[in-house]
């Protein structure tokens, strides 16, 4: 596969300005991995639009300007190049790293494509592009770059992005639905498989596998809100649809849909994790439902959502369109469906006209959630206190069975200690003795 | 400052010091009677600081601190413009014990009992009151301008207390407790039914936290946890600030107590503040 987007013009731009400098890039995945050196201006350079510790903040951008063409349609041109520096420059410790590089200088060559296109070190020539043009900082006027080969095709810049960006002695954390983002891409190219990712990204195949599968939670929440949430709203929310991922995995379908319903709910309403976790139950969308319909404050929500929703088949199409149609409608669903399309600024309309702010309902229902969960977390305490007799003593009746099962390989050894062992049977009996029977 | 028990209240209070600066405050208070120097240009020997150091404190908390008359002037005003309203037929002031007990004479209810109290988190405001036999319902009127808690924590720590009176004492019980006072509606504590308040004595006062109490069953092991009770008051009371009878359960919250088999006692607190806005804290 060859890089079909080379600008022959700035390639040669380029090679008329490569001086005598090497440098050797171990991530390159060719043989040959000396690479040239040369000094570009901040502002000739092209950020990558391809870049993926920036996916998710594309998607945003992306939604925002209404434009699902902005980075794609003529990537290194003006408008897809000023929105992608709005975002770098925009990113966590952006001055941080101006700062560094004000005082540091460039510590490390960036790399870029035959045609000046930055495969590596985005932040960087941000930072300088920012001091040099904001901050009037003149010795940030060029960035100096490694120059790949003019044939290098786009899976082999693929490849060493994988490398250069995942390998942990990296400056910046990716974020995980970036990271997410990044394995599922190499997944679909590598046959679907997580061992050859998890090779590629230095991880292990049960950690790629888990963001992947994170990763695909968030889209189906991403999908149900129709533009009204993006990717990029859930990298605080990693915990909760990692638990969520792990739970429903073998889950019956309508459980699954049970929880699964609560988990979008509640990341929607902003509820803690914590408190979901409570939750990970065949009923936890009937209960959270009991709790927002006894509240009438919240069941003026639910009749207008009921209203919205002309019957139960409606429910279950909406569902069944971005889930499949083997999926279980929990009693959340038309709640969910309601709720996800809306904005935290947006204001929804009572069947009597009224209107409440979609944030105050949120907040409403993270306390509705959280009293479930609390409610949830006592049964699971009382179900484990009322239990625990029973399960210690089946436990113990299995453990005095394979001692008694041992017992005959261990009198082979003369040193075995028969005296010892009676000693501790009748520690048995006594305790046993000690049960007090039916006291009702 | 911030605590789970917040969520008992649809408020929190604005502009009050973190709780690190007060106990550095405190301290210093406390360091100051060794400074000799300092207590020479006021005259004041460290032995005398000492010794008047418990009165002292006591003189500035009673001058910084809402009055009893200012308190109770507040209420009154309240009660007053219920009256005015047409709610109630007539307000009086019947010598009751310790306390201050006003009586409203409410149509279609009987006699309204309201008992007069500072902030819940003390044994004088949350378990020493009786309830007056004449009255048909019973409130505790919380009038709290302490910043020291948010408002949730507070009614949290009252209603405890009230727990433990709940669960001991036959003869009492309360319809519910109210949390209201001339804080309520200002910067300190922004309100959210500030749409719902009503011009009293030249103050808006936004329409009051109503919480209904559980009734007493000594057989029973739940205890209102399910909002079952509904006494006729809350309802009058929200139409002072402009709540219709129909809108009364968006605006009415509830305490509810639970007793396990194994004897653990849960408390749920539940504030309504408008349609799709409720907050509930359970301990």
């Amino acid at each position: 596969m060859t890089n079909p987007v080379i600008d022959q013009e700035r390639a040669s731009f380029i090679n008329a300005r490569k001086g005598s400098e090497h440098a050797r890039v171990p991530a390159w995945p060719r043989t040959d991995k000396e690479l040239k050196i040369v000094e570009l201006e901040v502002d000739w350079v092209r950020l990558s639009t391809l870049n993926h510790r920036t996916k998710a903040e594309q998607r945003a951008e992306v939604a925002r300007a209404a434009n699902p063409t902005l980075f794609t349609l003529d990537p290194l041109g003006r408008t897809a190049q000023d929105a992608q520096y709005k975002i770098l420059s925009k990113q966590e410790a952006f001055d941080d790293l101006k700062h560094d590089m004000q005082e540091r200088g460039q510590q490390e060559p960036a790399i870029v494509t035959a045609d000046g296109v930055l495969i590596n070190g985005n932040r960087r020539a941000a930072a300088l592009r920012s001091l040099y043009f904001d901050d009037k900082h003149l010795a940030a006027k060029y960035v100096r770059c490694l120059v790949l080969p003019a044939d290098a095709t786009v899976a082999e810049l693929i490849d060493l992005e994988t490398e250069l960006q995942i390998a942990r002695d990296f400056k910046q954390e990716y974020g995980w639905i970036n990271e997410a983002l990044l394995i599922e891409e190499l997944f679909e190219r590598e046959n679907k498989d997580f061992a050859t990712v998890a090779t590629r990204m230095h991880r292990k195949a049960a950690d790629v596998r888990s963001l992947y599968d994170k990763l695909q939670q968030v889209h189906q929440l991403v999908d149900l809100s129709c533009g009204a949430r993006l990717h990029i709203d859930f990298n605080e929310n990693e915990s909760a649809f990692d638990e969520l991922a792990k739970h429903i995995k073998n889950k019956q379908p309508a459980e699954a849909e049970a929880v699964r319903s609560v988990y979008f709910i509640g990341t929607l309403a902003g509820a803690n994790y914590r408190d979901l976790r409570n939750l990970r139950r065949a009923d936890a969308a009937a209960l959270v439902r009991d709790e927002i319909e006894s509240d009438p404050t919240l069941k003026q929500i639910l009749d207008a959502v009921e209203e919205a929703l002309p019957g139960p088949a409606t429910e279950v199409d909406i569902l069944d369109d971005l889930l499949g149609a083997d999926t279980d409608a929990s009693p959340l669903t038309p709640l969910l469906a309601l709720l996800a399309t809306k904005k935290p600024d947006e204001t929804l309309v009572l069947p009597d006209g009224r209107e409440v702010d979609v944030q105050d309902v949120f907040g409403s229902i993270q306390s509705a959630i959280a009293a479930a969960a609390d409610d949830a977390k006592e049964d699971q305490n009382d179900q484990a206190t009322l239990t625990a007799p029973l399960n210690r003593v089946k436990k113990a009746i299995g453990e005095f069975e394979r001692a008694l099962a041992a017992l005959p390989k261990a009198r082979l050894f003369s040193a075995f200690d028969e005296a010892a062992v009676s000693r501790q049977v009748l520690k048995l009996r006594e305790l046993i003795d000690k049960y007090p029977g039916d006291e009702s | 400052m911030t605590s789970a028990a917040d969520a008992a209240a649809p408020c929190r209070h604005v502009g009050s010091p973190p709780s690190a600066v007060v106990e550095r405050a405190a301290k210093l208070i406390k360091e100051l009677g060794t400074q000799r120097d300092l207590l020479a240009l006021y005259g004041i020997s460290p032995s005398e600081f000492s010794s008047a150091f418990p009165a002292a404190i006591e003189s500035v908390r009673g001058s910084m601190s809402a009055s009893n008359s200012n308190r109770r002037q507040f209420l009154r005003s309240v009660l007053d413009h219920v009256v005015e309203r047409g709610l109630a037929t007539s307000l009086s002031t019947p010598a009751y014990g310790e306390d201050t007990v006003y009586r409203l004479n409410v149509p279609g209810i009987g006699a309204v009992a309201i008992i007069q109290k500072g902030c819940p988190d003390g044994a004088h405001s949350s378990t020493r009151w009786s309830a007056p036999v004449w009255a048909e319902e019973t409130y505790l009127w919380w009038l709290c301008s302490s910043m020291n808690t948010h408002p949730g924590e507070h009614i949290s720590k009252g209603v405890n207390r009230l727990r433990q009176k709940f669960l001991s004492d036959e003869s009492n019980t309360l319809s519910g407790v109210i949390f209201n006072n001339e804080l309520c509606g200002t910067q300190q504590r922004p309100c959210p039914k500030r749409d719902r308040s009503a011009l009293i004595d030249g103050q808006l006062v936004p329409a009051p936290c109503i919480f209904v109490m559980p009734a007493r069953d000594k057989n029973g092991s739940s205890w209102n946890w399910n909002d079952e009770r509904t006494p006729k008051f809350p309802a009058r009371l929200l139409q002072a600030f402009d709540i219709a009878p129909s809108e009364a359960a968006l605006f009415t919250g509830f305490i509810g107590f639970q007793q396990k088999d194994n004897g653990a006692l849960r408390t749920t607190i539940t504030t309504r503040f408008g349609a799709g806005r409720s907050s509930t804290y359970r301990s």
